[in-house]
């Protein structure tokens, strides 16, 4: 069967079961989306936004869309991934679904984390109106219908997070999400969270994607819904390190008057990594930070794509991207900043910075802007080049090896980006991967300090 | 502030200066696309069977295209079958001097400002005119033939020179790169061609000047330059177009060819007309440039893109051999309604090859302009370098500017740098000029010239005092 006609036939079967169980809203949310998806299809090299990442090479036929028996969680040892010294709230959901049982206890009304899924139910009672409310209001808002894989994903939700901050409230320990993925059979798995950040709270969360398996590679799309309102503040950052799965990843961040967010995006493996960030800041004095860093080898694509869209005037966005590609790695940087007509008096800054380490890695980078507002600041920046061979032979004159030297300087490349990340411990951590990454012993204390 | 506004409403207001009709005899073919058209464009210019079925392998190529549609540009589409494609200054017999030229026609040049007699007394240019679609008189020819210099209309090279023109004719843009390009094999009219011998300094700067003149017509030209080995030769393009309600569309293909260390400057001042301050009329301007650059050559390419509706424009360097360089410097300024999705492309394919890419942008009114480029560094392409800036200058808040840069990169001891800016005229800038007793008209003029100045220092001499007239035409009332 053609992967089309089986997409439509996992469709049709979770629409009859749909129809049975869940509510009007979240069947027409089906319908629609589904409609508008087959339209395009998947998204081929022809579209701009696609242009460097061959989707279907990733994507081939052989991909379940649902594995409608969920493979049996055996109990297993969550100790071995935690992160030293990091301590948070650990949320654990396995193939996408959560698992209360493995996550941390939350003993407080003002953080409410539940599965999404209940919240698609007909008659719903275990949930607060309160609530309900919320989630006709936020789910599915911001989304764009230009990218077909969000819209194949409101067709097909299967699992996910809700996270509510309320308001006032200030989350005392970061919010670890872990996605542990242990497929029988390669899957095209969609997952969904929406996360709610009442006025004035704040809070850390880190994501991280684990695969079980060391031989069933899935292709992961999730996608991720952030509405901060009136000064809520979040920071998000996302570990990619898996080396099986392969991860689409689009997240819509929605910001209010005088929000801040600052988003990481640390992708160090994969065989596929797409990161799709659409800003949208529709608050004046909303501030959005965007970072990432890119450190790959053997044949990872690392594909970045940013819109950040300024809607209203005074507000800042920052991108930082630096990659350093080695091995026959590729990666790509799609950014782009549109400044609409209102929305004077904006800053909005891009930076992307490259290492070519190895001569079969490649990178492409289209750094946009569209600009229809004339009392702005809008810069954007570009580099593609090697590490200083003379600051190189500095270090080695001074007894320092080879790839030792290397990976300082390749550090001290992506200090700027690294040191945006606040969690000390985080950071350690991410040094500590990155450092086994090109196989280097450093000590990690003076380079952080 | 309302001071500013106003003064900018002001600069934005100008009239187009070149917006007559001349009124000599013309011939033009009825309109419509057809092979049988095609046919007669290369009975009427008494072409050889060779180019005949190299315009009939076009014409199907072209008919199995379609409008590209992925620019920053909006417009309503182009009927290919109500444009007519051949339109001629009759002529009654073959000139022998250029005193012999219709009175009408040499009165057009002189309201051009561009009298051929007084150009060729006083800065020795010579200077090909193209008429709607056919040549009308090419200067100093005999002075140029002296060196072996051969620059004529492409018409006459068919005829006279067809080994060159059938070698590299589509070499550097093939039939089917596009589809403007396509259509343009197909039935382009005239246009100019030169070839410089190896070693030969061209002694004077070559010049083409394009005029659109009769209703209902579209322009096709193609220019084909071809500089053997280490030649050097400097050409200018200029072009104009009376003031009309309908859209005439100007689809030209240019292709350079600089061999084994020879240098090609390539400058353009494109003045079409713009359309009026509603946005009705005015030319589209797609066209194709091209060059290639085998070891040790340079080619560079200078324009200043101040008319047109609508300017789609993408002059490029394919840089083949090694140690080969490759330019571009642009001043793109819009206006009213005009939309311009302009930029360029660097191929780098041999050693050591370098580009530069100066591309300043100044939108105004509720124009719309974009800078779209590509620099690629093949596998091939060691120690190859890239400078890109592309800086943006808006005026008034309903206009638009916007960057597409690509950058493609598949060789680790490459360098590739980029940066892009979009700003306003800053209030303390002009605080600054209007401190020292500069009045803010006058400083708007002089930020903007210096502006453009890495640019326009780029331009021939001539070129350069015309596009400093044509900036200040266009924002008129702020440019000294």
């Amino acid at each position: 069967m053609e992967f089309k006609e089986y997409i439509k036939s996992t469709y049709e079967k979770l629409l009859f079961d749909s129809k049975i169980n869940e509510s009007n809203n979240m069947i027409k949310l089906r319908e629609y989306s589904y409609e508008k998806y087959n339209l395009t299809g998947l998204p081929s090299l022809k579209n701009e936004e696609w242009k460097y990442t061959p989707i279907n090479k990733f994507l081939k036929n052989n991909y379940l869309l649902q594995s409608f028996d969920k493979n049996e969680i055996k109990s297993f040892d969550i100790t071995k991934f935690i992160i030293p010294n990091y301590n948070s709230f650990k949320i654990v959901l396995f193939n996408g679904e959560f698992l209360p049982k493995y996550s941390s206890k939350i003993e407080n009304s003002k953080l409410f984390i539940c599965d999404i899924k209940k919240f698609f139910k007909k008659n719903n009672t275990q949930l607060i109106d309160k609530n309900k409310y919320i989630f006709d209001k936020y789910f599915s808002k911001i989304l764009t219908n230009k990218n077909s894989l969000c819209l194949l994903n409101n067709a097909l939700i299967n699992s996910g997070l809700y996270i509510c901050i309320d308001e006032n409230y200030i989350v005392e320990k970061p919010i670890e999400i872990i996605n542990f993925n242990s497929f029988v059979n390669p899957e095209f798995s969609q997952t969904r969270n929406l996360i709610l950040l009442k006025k004035n709270s704040k809070t850390e969360i880190l994501e991280r994607n684990i695969s079980l398996s060391d031989s069933v590679s899935s292709v992961i799309n999730s996608v991720s819904e952030i509405n901060l309102e009136e000064n809520a503040r979040i920071n998000y950052y996302k570990i990619q390190n898996d080396k099986i799965n392969s991860l689409i990843d689009s997240t819509f961040i929605n910001q209010y008057k005088s929000s801040v967010s600052n988003f990481g995006t640390y992708s160090l493996d994969g065989k596929l990594v797409r990161n799709n960030l659409y800003f949208y800041l529709s608050g004046s004095l909303a501030e959005s930070n965007l970072n990432a860093i890119t450190l790959i080898d053997k044949k990872s694509h690392v594909d970045h794509y940013t819109k950040v869209n300024h809607n209203i005037s005074n507000c800042t966005s920052n991108q930082l991207y630096k990659g350093i590609y080695d091995g026959k790695s590729r990666g790509v940087f799609n950014g782009n900043i549109l400044v609409e007509k209102n929305a004077q008096k904006t800053n909005a800054f891009q930076k992307n910075n490259n290492i070519l380490l190895s001569k079969y890695a490649k990178i492409d980078t289209k750094p946009q802007l569209e600009i229809f507002a004339d009392d702005v600041s809008c810069s954007h920046g570009c580099t593609v080049g090697q590490l200083d061979e003379k600051a190189l032979f500095y270090l080695k004159s001074r007894g320092i090896p080879t790839k030792e030297a290397k990976a300082l300087l390749m550090f001290a490349f992506c200090k700027d980006s690294l040191n945006t990340v606040n969690n000390i411990e985080l950071r350690k951590y991410l040094l500590k991967i990155m450092s086994k990454k090109i196989n280097v012993k450093l000590d990690l204390n003076e380079i952080i300090s | 502030m309302v001071n500013e506004e106003k003064i900018l409403k002001d600069a934005t207001k100008s009239d187009y200066k070149y917006g007559f009709v001349s009124k000599f005899n013309s011939e033009t073919l009825e309109v419509g696309l057809n092979e049988d058209i095609i046919k007669k464009i290369s009975l009427k210019k008494n072409e050889p069977e060779w180019m005949l079925n190299w315009r009939l392998k076009a014409y199907n190529i072209f008919l199995k295209m379609n409008e590209p549609t992925w620019a920053n540009l909006s417009y309503k589409k182009i009927d290919l079958q109500k444009i007519s494609y051949y339109s001629a200054p009759k002529t009654k017999k073959k000139l022998n001097s250029l005193d012999e030229v219709d009175p009408e026609l040499l009165k057009t040049f002189k309201k051009l400002g561009i009298s051929i007699n007084e150009q060729k007394r006083l800065t020795g240019v010579a200077m090909d005119f193209v008429v709607d679609s056919v040549s009308v008189a090419t200067s100093f020819k005999d002075k140029l033939s002296e060196l072996g210099i051969i620059f004529c209309s492409i018409s006459e090279a068919i005829q006279n020179h067809p080994d060159l023109v059938r070698k590299y004719i589509g070499s550097v843009v093939p039939i089917q790169d596009n589809y403007f390009s396509a259509l343009n094999s197909a039935v382009f009219t005239d246009g100019s061609f030169c070839y410089i011998p190896k070693g030969v300094k061209c002694p004077m700067e070559l010049s083409t000047y394009f005029r659109i003149n009769q209703a209902g017509t579209g322009q096709f030209e193609r220019t084909l330059l071809i500089a053997d080995k280490d030649s050097y030769v400097s050409y200018l393009e200029g072009c104009t177009a009376p003031s009309r309600d309908e859209n005439q569309l100007h689809a030209a293909v240019v292709e350079l060819i600089s061999l084994d260390g020879a240098e090609i400057k390539y400058s353009t001042v494109q003045n079409w007309y713009p359309g009026d301050k509603n946005g009705n009329g005015g030319v589209y301007n797609f066209v194709t440039k091209r060059g290639i650059c085998y070891k040790n050559s340079k080619i560079s390419w200078t324009q200043v893109e101040t008319g047109s509706s609508v300017t789609w424009k993408y002059p490029s360097c394919i840089l083949k051999g090694d140690n080969s360089i490759g330019e571009f410097f642009s001043v793109a300024l819009t206006n009213n309604f005009q939309q311009a999705d302009t930029g360029t492309k660097m191929i780098h394919i041999g050693k050591n090859s370098k580009s530069t890419i100066i591309s300043k942008g100044i939108s105004a009114g509720k124009s719309n302009g974009s800078y779209r480029g590509l620099v690629k560094i093949m596998k091939s392409a060691k120690n190859s370098r890239n400078f890109s800036q592309c800086d943006s200058l808006l005026m008034g808040d309903k206009c638009g500017s916007h960057t597409f840069p690509y950058i493609e990169v598949k060789n680790k001891s490459s360098k590739v740098e980029h940066e892009a800016t979009t700003s306003k005229i800053g209030e303390d800038q002009i605080f600054y000029c209007n401190q020292r007793g500069i009045g803010t008209e006058e400083a708007i003029g002089l930020i903007v010239n210096g502006y453009c100045k890495d640019v326009l220092n780029k331009l021939p001499m001539e070129f350069a005092v015309e596009a400093q007239k044509l900036l200040s035409l266009s924002l008129e009332g702020s440019v000294g």
